[in-house]
């Protein structure tokens, strides 16, 4: 047997996909700083985060990385995409870049890809339980019904979100992403 | 259901299933601390394009192929395996992964043992139990196409089997893009074995619950999506149950002992040159007709996997037996590639009772030379025994 008929691959990078992500979680980290201060919602949410609480949700295994952590002050701080120097409380790992993808592309909910074993969650439970129903919240908020009725477990009725604090959170929301 | 005072049940198999199912074998060969596998499959796999699609699934991870080896042939050969073993050392693996059914994973296999057990006599573990340590991981990628038998704890080397619990994969991986099958046969050659694995391993006298449990979800599955399945082979979603129902089929029958239509299918297929799963698609009734005759009838939960609650409720419990008989009589008859008898598919009639002596002396005291003789008499003619 000639072994150079079986030549070693070496993985190749699905760049679009990362970089596509990558943006996802660049938009998602400022829309949670952005929402800690303007939704009442995920204000009372992150009010009971602990006080040294860092958050990285990350794609398994070279990244791209969305950290998000209380600061001294202890305000919600989107704080970039480099976990290193930084004392992480909370790791959810998506196991892989097209798990993250269906994630993204909202062809499944974060609590489907939960119950479908592609997240990895390292830390406080409940903390974690807080952070789906916090991207639930702001999935509602930053995306059209139409699209956001795919990412979430249930989309919330009039009685649950008026429409008036809807679209006074999304407007405050997109306005404080931007800025 | 049947309660025992003391059962045991071993499957090391973590099973994957479902949409990109392939995208998480890194992070499993990463538990394992493998980073570099040497992938081993059948030139039919990298035609359909298998290949291609299994090694986009890897893009992104830590993961280098050490080889596509995609020359198994129909059968595992000795010096193949060690060929293999050599190119595996070679390279500086530390992983095995078998893309698609039958000798692919039967040669991922043995070269496992050669390279964990640092020989190069593969000979010296066929039997039973003669491995004893643990091998490098090994990940079974189910693809269109299977003997039934990738997912079990033996493997077939030259018509000799290896059997050990630690031959089971570490790793079941059944993704969506990789079941549909081209042809409707492939569907059924795996299906066909799967099914009969289940219905005898459910039926084994000591049989335990979680083996009722894998052979009923095996034989609900096959039930519901075998027709489906060989009518338009391209379905995904029948395809995708039928590889579940296959690695359910084989764990439970690698947790039972050999029953008496596998014994003689296996010694039949090797007498005549026929399929294993031809075999066992016309000696199945037979067998259970067999029981059904001796009024020691089979149980009838077999009623309620394949036909559901209501008609399970609605028939006699005495009759529960002969409706799973009928039901199974008639899904074998929509299988319209299966013969009825075997005098059908030119079996000589005078082949039969080797064939018989070779099951009964394989069975070791558990099958019965007489029982063998008349299942095959019967199949051969294509007359009820009952």
């Amino acid at each position: 047997m000639n072994i150079n008929n079986y030549p070693e691959i070496r993985p190749k990078s699905k760049l679009i996909k990362k970089i596509y992500v990558w943006v996802m979680l660049f938009v998602f980290g400022r829309a949670f700083q952005a929402a800690s201060k303007v939704d009442p919602a995920a204000k009372e949410e992150f009010a009971k985060m602990p006080a040294d609480f860092c958050f990285d949700m990350c794609v398994l295994p070279n990244g791209p990385h969305m950290i998000i952590g209380k600061d001294e002050k202890g305000k919600i701080r989107y704080m970039g995409w480099d976990p290193r120097g930084k004392k992480i409380t909370l790791w959810m790992k998506i196991k892989n870049l097209d798990a993250a993808i269906l994630m993204f592309t909202f062809q499944e909910s974060s609590c489907v890809a939960t119950a479908r074993d592609r997240l990895i969650v390292d830390g406080d439970i409940p903390a974690a339980c807080g952070i789906l129903r916090l991207m639930n919240l702001l999935e509602t908020l930053l995306l059209p019904k139409l699209l956001a009725k795919l990412g979430v477990k249930r989309y919330p009725r009039r009685t649950q979100l008026s429409p008036a604090r809807k679209w006074a959170s999304r407007i405050l929301t997109y306005i404080r992403i931007v800025a | 259901m049947t309660s025992s005072d003391y059962f045991e049940f071993f499957s090391q198999a973590k099973i994957m299933s479902g949409n990109r199912a392939m995208s998480n074998i890194p992070i499993e060969l990463d538990g394992f601390d493998a980073r570099k596998p040497l992938v081993v499959t059948s030139k039919e796999v990298t035609k359909a394009g298998l290949g291609k699609k299994f090694a986009r699934a890897l893009y992104d991870s830590n993961v280098v192929i050490g080889a596509i080896f995609d020359e198994v042939p129909y059968y595992a050969g000795i010096s193949q395996v060690r060929d293999l073993a050599k190119l595996f050392r070679d390279r500086g693996c530390d992983s095995l992964i078998a893309i698609g059914g039958g000798a692919a994973a039967d040669v991922a296999k043995c070269v496992n043992v050669m390279v964990s057990g640092e020989t190069d006599d593969i000979l010296q573990f066929v039997g039973e139990d003669r491995i004893t340590r643990h091998l490098k991981p090994f990940i079974y990628v189910a693809a269109s196409g299977s003997t039934g038998y990738e997912a079990s704890n033996r493997a077939m080397i030259e018509g000799r089997v290896i059997r050990s619990d630690f031959l089971f994969p570490d790793v079941i991986c059944i993704d969506r893009s990789m079941v549909s099958a081209k042809n409707g046969g492939a569907v059924l050659e795996g299906a066909m074995v799967a099914f009969a694995q289940a219905v005898e391993a459910a039926d084994m006298p000591n049989n335990n619950p979680v083996v009722d449990a894998y052979a009923h979800a095996a034989i609900q599955f096959i039930c519901e999506n075998l027709r489906k399945g060989i009518r338009s082979p391209g379905d995904k979603n029948s395809g995708l149950a039928l590889a579940n129902a296959a690695a359910m089929g084989a764990i439970a029958f690698s947790n039972s002992p050999e029953g008496t239509v596998h014994l003689l299918s296996k010694s039949l297929a090797r007498v005549t040159g026929l399929s294993e799963s031809l075999c066992t698609a016309v000696l199945l009734p037979y067998s259970l007709e067999l029981k059904l005759g001796r009024k020691e009838p089979f149980r009838g939960d077999l009623l309620l996997v394949m036909a559901g609650f209501e008609t399970f409720a609605s028939t006699p419990e005495k009759e529960r037996p002969r409706a799973a008989l009928e039901l199974i009589r008639q899904l074998l008859a929509e299988v319209k590639q299966y013969p009825r008898a075997l005098k059908d598919v030119k079996v000589a009639k005078y082949r039969l009772d080797e064939a018989a002596r070779a099951a009964a002396e394989e069975g070791d005291g558990r099958v019965d030379l007489k029982d063998c003789m008349t299942i095959l008499e019967h199949a051969w003619e294509g007359t009820s025994i009952l």
